[in-house]
């Protein structure tokens, strides 16, 4: 048995959405508030913004029983902090030793290779290397605070607590985000092509490469850091490189993976090993 | 939890090899490979899976049967990208509580919808208005797909209205804005969310609410 896989319960109608990242403006996320006690910039989560009384009244009515009775599990599709799975520029910038090409990090493109959009749903990412990758993962917010900003608007439609049988699951999704790669369009290829992945993959491990050779002749003056990075040695870099390592798709975790102690950086929401394994969602190409 | 990792490596044509523009020399092409775990997942699965490309005996089995096997190639799981987007710009002033115009309209089950107020389209490439190759294969298994796919959703779009099938047990819709046309106040982008599941809810003939 590889990987048990979720069941996805539903009773009817809208059972199961997934929703993207900076798409919904009721997802605000953490801002920043000054702690009066400590003096230090702290994230704080705001107050729902979509209520009842900016919806008719049909619609309200609606949205709760929705909301209630219905949705069985929100997906919210969250992009890692860079757009390429060698994060070199934030990662010297905090420490040289975290120089890493992050081999499992899921990416996300454009689909179209399978028409009905099918995929399979790993409770546990079967790939070999994740745990390398786990070791240090980055956004540009805290994705624990969509959950808490979901909760809100649960609250706003007067939603408190669920009975047992009315189980909601809150799922954060990161991958790199490839789907809006801008040069692509540029260069003329077809959205979703073997081509346009390609090419992605192609310009991935060269942005490393370059990335490395820059930090060495500039930053370490010719001494380091070697190709496989400051994570992993370069026995387990080259099987990476052998392996099919790279998957298409989103990792899939619960918000409580990321309630441990978070680092905040000036832009960017750090997480050092985390605990939880993620799931993966691995799409049909 | 750290899972038995699965090696994959040994399962032949996962590597292909894909030609490109050499970006860094204008005008010239380069051979890259690709080798992707989706790729190796599903050759591994189908190396494991069933091994018979056609079975001609299979008209003899029973109906019953027959309907089982239909059924099962259809319980798998769909993402389904859509972009929603405004059909009609709210003024300013737009006041949800007085609207007289949206939520009057009834459905073909009796249900009330919301209106004329958004747009929907596939992402890229997709096409779940035809979900299955069963709707193609004879009248039998036609049937037991309209069955599995009990929701039709209207895709209202500027030139016309498709249908999306859909089964609520297995399909995750994926709901994305398109950012390209005018700024939506935030509170006419809260009504095209609510109004979309709405409608979904709206279009599901078991749906008691």
């Amino acid at each position: 048995m590889i990987g048990l896989q979720f069941k996805l319960i539903s009773i009817n109608s809208i059972a199961h959405l997934a929703l993207k990242e900076h798409h919904w403006h009721f997802f605000p996320g953490y801002h920043f508030e000054k702690d009066p006690a400590t003096d230090q910039e702290v994230p704080v989560s705001c107050p729902a913004s979509l209520t009842p009384d900016k919806l008719h009244p049909i619609a309200a009515a609606s949205f709760r029983d929705i909301l209630l009775n219905h949705l069985r599990s929100l997906f919210f599709v969250v992009r890692f902090y860079y757009h390429f799975r060698g994060w070199t520029e934030l990662m010297t910038r905090l420490s040289p030793t975290s120089l890493h090409f992050a081999h499992t990090y899921p990416v996300r493109v454009v689909r179209s290779g399978s028409p009905t959009g099918g995929f399979r749903w790993f409770e546990a990412d079967p790939r070999p290397g994740v745990e390398h990758d786990l070791t240090q993962v980055f956004f540009h917010h805290n994705p624990a605070g969509y959950a808490v900003d979901w909760k809100n608007i649960e609250r706003a439609f007067g939603i408190e607590e669920r009975a047992k049988r009315q189980s909601f699951d809150f799922y954060i999704c990161p991958s790199v985000d490839w789907t809006d790669a801008s040069s692509l369009r540029i260069r003329n290829f077809t959205p979703g092509s073997r081509e346009e992945l390609a090419y992605l993959l192609a310009e991935d491990k060269d942005h490393w490469k370059g990335a490395m050779s820059f930090w060495r002749e500039t930053m370490f003056k010719g001494v380091g850091p070697p190709d496989h990075g400051c994570i992993i040695d370069e026995e387990t870099f080259a099987r990476m490189e052998r392996l099919p390592s790279t998957a298409v798709g989103w990792w899939v975790f619960r918000p409580d993976a990321f309630t441990q102690p978070v680092t905040w950086h000036s832009v960017a929401a750090i997480y050092r090993n985390l605990s939880a394994w993620p799931g993966l969602i691995m799409f049909e190409l | 939890m750290t899972p038995r990792p699965l090696f994959l490596d040994s399962i032949d044509g996962v590597e292909q090899h894909v030609t490109i523009p050499d970006w860094n020399q204008p005008g010239k092409m380069r051979t890259v490979p690709i080798k992707l775990f989706n790729n190796a997942y599903l050759k591994y699965e189908s190396v494991n899976g069933l091994p018979f490309a056609s079975w001609p005996q299979f008209s003899s089995l029973p109906t019953e049967l027959r309907i089982k096997i239909w059924r099962s190639t259809l319980e798998r799981y769909r993402m389904i990208d859509l972009v929603i987007y405004p059909a009609i710009q709210e003024p300013e002033d737009f006041d949800a509580a007085s609207d007289t115009r949206s939520y009057t309209k009834r459905n073909e089950l009796g249900r009330i919808i919301s209106g004329d107020g958004y747009w929907l389209r596939l992402g890229y490439g997709q096409h779940p208005t035809v979900p299955s190759p069963l709707f193609a294969v004879n009248h039998e298994a036609r049937e037991v797909a309209l069955s599995f796919y009990r929701v039709r959703l209207p895709l209202p779009h500027p030139d016309g209205v498709d249908i999306l099938y859909l089964n609520p047990d297995y399909d995750i819709i994926y709901l994305q804005q398109d950012w390209s046309g005018p700024p939506l106040s935030k509170t006419q982008h809260y009504r095209l969310f609510v109004a979309f599941l709405h409608d979904v809810k709206a279009y599901d003939p078991l749906d008691q609410g």
